[in-house]
């Protein structure tokens, strides 16, 4: 369970978690906080406060150390990562992981998603193409998905696992 | 959680862990059983936080098929 459910600023979170991911999606990285602030008409204090409570709900959402600047949203990364996304040709997304990066294609409805990632081993490419969920194409086939990190241990260090 | 060419090349990854050996699915098993849950594909609904929990029901069967039974795909104990 998130610990989203109970929390007494959740409709506040989550406008904020929408705004953030609607921004990811329009222009492929996340909002200042004081962008946000303006935009859901809220202190700027608060939406500060309300970012670090997002990243502190148990969700694979994460600020860089020490800051108020949003590291990785799920699916997305704001910073450069291996996992390079396409919408319809339009290069301008990273991947959070190379697992996240297979939910992107929910977010861009009809539209097809390519997923442009280096293997760890070797540094090769690696392509899938997706439309709604649907992989259509996986390069090479051979590719595969993995997690190093048992099911337990997730929550534990999002950035790791 | 990564993506790799092929299962030769997980294993021969210098931080691969071999507990993690389970860890290993093809790419389309997690597309679909993992990523294809509503807890997904919901994200950009305005409510996706207020309704996280219900969009998430079928989250743990979809970890179970997706681990078959391994101790790697154990959840956290309750807290």
């Amino acid at each position: 369970m998130v610990r989203a459910e109970s929390a007494p600023d959740r409709p506040l979170l989550a406008r904020l978690y929408h705004a953030i991911l609607t921004a990811f999606v329009q222009e492929g990285r996340a909002p200042h906080y004081v962008v946000l602030s303006k935009q859901l008409g809220l202190p700027l204090e608060e939406t500060r406060q309300l970012l670090h409570r997002l990243g502190s709900l148990g969700l694979p959402i994460w600020l860089h150390p020490g800051t108020d600047l949003l590291a990785s949203f799920a699916p997305f990364s704001n910073l450069p990562t291996h996992y390079r996304i396409s919408c319809d040709g339009e290069e301008r997304w990273y991947g959070q992981c190379g697992l996240e990066s297979l939910a992107v294609s929910w977010l861009f409805p009809g539209r097809e998603v390519s997923i442009n990632g280096a293997c760890l081993d070797c540094g090769e490419s690696i392509r899938v193409r997706m439309r709604d969920g649907v992989v259509l194409d996986v390069d090479p086939p051979s590719a595969v998905g993995h997690v190093n990190l048992p099911l337990r241990h997730w929550r534990d260090d999002w950035p790791a696992t | 959680m990564n993506l790799f060419r092929s299962e030769e090349h997980v294993r021969a990854w210098p931080r691969f862990d071999p507990i993690s050996e389970d860890g290993i699915r093809p790419v389309a098993d997690y597309a679909t059983i993992l990523f294809g849950l509503p807890r997904y594909r919901e994200r950009l609904s305005p409510d996706y936080l207020l309704r996280i929990d219900e969009l998430s029901r079928d989250f743990p069967a979809a970890l179970a098929r997706l681990g078959r039974g391994s101790p790697f795909w154990q959840p956290a104990p309750a807290a």
